[in-house]
Parts: C-alpha cells; structure tokens; sequence
C-alpha cells in the first residue's frame, strides 16, 4: 500500500508538471547566470557557476515549497486523505509514504540542480567540492520537503503553509550570521541580552544551511576549508536530525488530526 | 428607459475614463522620461554581515555582486562617470568588504590593480595602493602581481619613492620559486630612483653575487648593465672587470 502512494505523488506530480517547470526553472537559471557573467571582467566562468548555483538552490526550494503545501493541502481539501485512509493503512504509514515521496522527489530535483551547474562548466572535474555540493543540496531539498509537509499538515491554508515553509528556509540561510550577532555580545543589556537568548534557543531547531552547500565549493573545487572534520560532520548530521523532527511532529498532527 | 440603455451610457462613460486615464499616463510619461537616478559620489559599502544577508547567507554571492557593483558604478542607466570623480577613500572601504567576503578570489584585485588604477588625477591613488599592498603581500597563486603593481603605481605614477622601496623590499622578500626574477631585482631599480645610489649598488652586487650560478644569463647581462651603465661612476668601474663589456 506504502508503494502505491509512493507512486500516486509522484503521478500527482508529474499531472502538476513539477519535472517540466523544474526543467525550465534550470534552463532559466543558466540563461540568465550567463547573461550576469558576460558582464565580468574577468572569471566569467566562476561567476556563472555561482550565479547558476545561487538561483537553483532557491529555485528549487521554492518549487519543492510550493508543490508539497499545495499538493498536500489539496488532498485534505479532495477529501483524498480521507478516502485513502479508509484502506488499510495507518496514518503513520500514510504520512510516512507521503514524506517517502517527497524526499525522492527532493533527490530528483538535487540531481536536477547539479546537471545545471555543471553545465555551466562542463570541462570541470567531478572534483571533492561539487560531490560535497551535491550532498549538501540533497539535504537542503530534504529539509524543506520534510518542513512543506508539517506546515502543510498544521496550517489550514497553503498559501500560508508555502510562505512559512520558504520563510523558515530563509531564515535556515541566515541563522549563522544572526547567531554571529547574539554571541558576539554586542547585543548586551537590557531587552537585547534577552532576545539573543531567545535567538540561540530558537536555533535549537534550526539548521544551519549557510554552511552546506556553498558557492565557494564550487569555485574552488575543494571542500569546506574552514570547517574540522568533526564540525563537517555534526553539520551534515544537524540536518537530518531536524528533517526527521519536522516529520515526527507532522505525524503527531496527523494521528490526533480528527476528520 | 430599458436596462441596456443604461449599460451603454454606464460603458460610454467606463469608456472615457479609460481614456482620461491613459491620456494622464501618457502626461506623465513625458514628464518622467528624462529623470534618472542621480550619481553622487561612491556609497558606503555595506557590512559584510549585511551583505552575507542580501545574499541570503552565501558569500561566495555576495562577493560576486560586490565585484559588478563595483565595475558598474556610475555607468548604469546610461550613465558614464569619469575615474576622477570617485571617491577613493569610499572604494578603499569596498574592496576591503569584498575581501572579507573572499580573500581567494581575484576579480577585485583585478578591478583595482587595473581598472581603477587608470585614473588619469594620480593624487587619488593613494587608497588604491594602500589595499594592492595588503592582498598582495598573501602567499599563494600569482597574488605577488598586485604588490608589483602597487609598487609600480608608487613609482611611476605618484613618484612615492619611498613607498616603492618599501613595497619593492617586501615583494622580493616573498619567497616563492615560481616568482620572476625581476621581483627581485626591484628593489635596486627603486633605490636608483630615490637616489639611493650607494644602497643600489650594494643591492645590485649582492644579487649578482647571490645568483651567479642560478640566475639565467639574460638576467645577468641585464643587471651588470644597470650596475655599470646606470649606477657605477667612470672611476668606480674600474674596479669591476665585468664593466669592460660594457664600455661605450
């Protein structure tokens, strides 16, 4: 049953022409890298690779944002959930279907988004910096899917439950500096020291997604630099910890969610 | 009177006041056309923390836009702004941000080593010179290209010679095999200038004594020349046997 519903989002998707609009969002984001970069002075090619990065990266959370709120909210508004949910499966396993799907879609679109930066250097080498880049960008799509699909579950609307899930992405970009901020001390006194406290406990649940996936990777071909290996990792794991989360905290919404 | 009798007076009148509209688009229209933004002087850059913010976090993006702003400035919209007009000190702070955001990358280096630089009013330099001797004091890559050029802007184009004797020193002092030797013949030719004849005699002798089995014999040729044709008095040369070469 799980496989079927697998399968039934991703014909839901293909209907929805997630696949053809990513395509174009890619050949887009190529296009109009490669217009900026004509303008430089010199590393035209690094700046279409940063360029073309860039644009993907919230391309595709915005599509991935946009297709899961609304493809979700849709089957709650369809009475589809409630029809299915009279097959025998449980709200767990259908949850946990829906999430399935979404994250192999999510992979798809990370494929996606690294044939386009690598055609904007086709000649590069498949070196450490895009093979980090790649992982980095898998996780990233995981977790906005995984984010759609909870603020999908508790918002009623998906407009709102698109804005929040891109919202939260945005703020997953600038946690670093906004941390930055709140432990430098330069916030100090007063109302200030109580929201930099305030700040640090929200980050608790917050990815730090300023770290994974960077430009710099692909311009210089080599890996995070600045980071120790034990920092590299405990960021690559901090992600999937919060995706999985984010799916806990849906299914609970789900299971005690009366029809 | 019927319903569509009024529904035709009702579209008549929908209808002029689209007119009217576009009529008043089309006034305002000409009065605007010729407004554009006006170009002051260069801005205050941003922090790098904003920056990395209107980048959504990636820096590598913020130092790229950095980098067009900063070849565009003053010739968007059609505009065309001449080198003397910008402030220096204000770039200065601009190149620097871009530094931060990426102290690999060489686009800003570029702009100000060879962009910038062509500014025809040299009292404006100064700034310009100040950041090329800090990136390109770094090790690593061909970096050494932007001290060479600042200590070139020094001698040449605001005649500091005693800055460019301080930046030639320092780029011979970076120790890097894939250097030309022309790095470290700098210095003698920045004494020479200054007037510092007596340094760029002690200076040239030295690397010709240093590199006598190392340096190719162009280089060689090259510098006994400057030694003995430039530097050396008719009396002093005759205390080198390698002048005779060079005798007129």
């Amino acid at each position: 049953m799980m496989t079927t519903l697998v399968g039934y989002v991703f014909k839901g998707a293909i209907r929805d022409r997630l696949f053809i609009t990513l395509a174009i969002l890619l050949v887009l984001s190529i296009a109009l890298s490669f217009f900026f970069a004509s303008a430089a002075f010199i590393e035209k090619s690094q700046y279409a690779v940063v360029f073309t990065s860039s644009g993907v990266r919230i391309a595709g959370s915005l599509l991935l944002a946009v297709f899961v709120s609304f493809f979700v909210r849709k089957s709650f508004d369809n009475k589809d959930v409630e029809l299915l949910l009279t097959r025998p499966i449980s709200r767990k396993q259908f949850y946990m279907s829906y999430v399935l799907a979404f994250i192999a879609i999510a992979i798809i679109l990370a494929c996606g988004q690294f044939l386009a930066i690598w055609a904007t250097n086709p000649s590069a080498q498949l070196s450490k910096g895009y093979l980090i880049w790649l992982v980095g960008i898998g996780l990233e799509n995981i977790f906005v899917v995984s984010a759609a699909m909870f603020f999908a579950m508790v918002l009623k609307n998906a407009v709102s439950s698109m804005m929040a899930c891109f919202g939260l992405y945005v703020l997953s970009r600038l946690i670093g500096e906004i941390i930055g901020i709140a432990l430098s001390g330069v916030a100090a006194g007063g109302v200030n020291s109580t929201l930099s406290v305030v700040i640090q406990a929200i980050s608790i649940v917050i990815p730090r997604l300023d770290l994974i996936a960077q430009g710099e990777w692909l311009v210089y071909q080599e890996g995070p630099l600045a980071l120790s290996q034990g920092d590299f990792v405990l960021i690559f794991l901090q992600i999937p910890a919060i995706a999985l989360l984010l799916i806990i905290a849906g299914m609970i919404d789900l299971v005690r969610k009366q029809f | 009177m019927g319903y569509k009798h009024v529904k035709k007076r009702e579209l008549q009148y929908l209808y002029l006041l689209l007119f009217v509209c576009i009529f008043a688009l089309t006034g305002f229209w000409y009065g605007l056309r010729q407004i554009r933004n006006q170009w002051f002087v260069v801005p205050d850059p941003p922090s790098k923390f904003w920056s990395s913010v209107m980048a959504i976090g990636d820096e590598q993006l913020a130092y790229r836009v950095t980098g067009l702003t900063l070849q565009n400035l003053g010739d968007s919209g059609g505009q065309v702004t001449p080198l003397k007009d910008y402030d220096f000190g204000q770039l200065k702070k601009w190149f620097f941000l871009a530094d931060d955001l990426d102290p690999r990358a060489s686009y800003v280096p570029v702009l100000a080593a060879y962009y910038f630089s062509a500014v025809q009013d040299a009292s404006l330099l100064p700034p310009l010179i100040d950041y090329l001797e800090v990136v390109g004091a770094r090790p690593g890559g061909e970096r050494w290209r932007w001290l060479g050029q600042a200590a070139y802007l020094s001698r040449f184009r605001i005649n500091d010679y005693e800055r460019s004797v301080v930046l030639a020193n320092k780029l011979a002092a970076m120790d890097d095999p894939k250097m030309p030797s022309w790095t470290d013949q700098l210095p003698a030719f920045m004494l020479a200038a200054k007037g510092d004849r007596e340094e760029a005699i002690a200076f040239t002798l030295a690397i010709l004594k240093e590199g006598a089995e190392t340096l190719p014999p162009q280089e060689v040729f090259v510098m006994s020349e400057f030694l003995c044709k430039r530097l050396l008095t008719t009396e002093e040369r005759k205390q080198y046997t390698f002048c005779d070469a060079f005798k007129e």
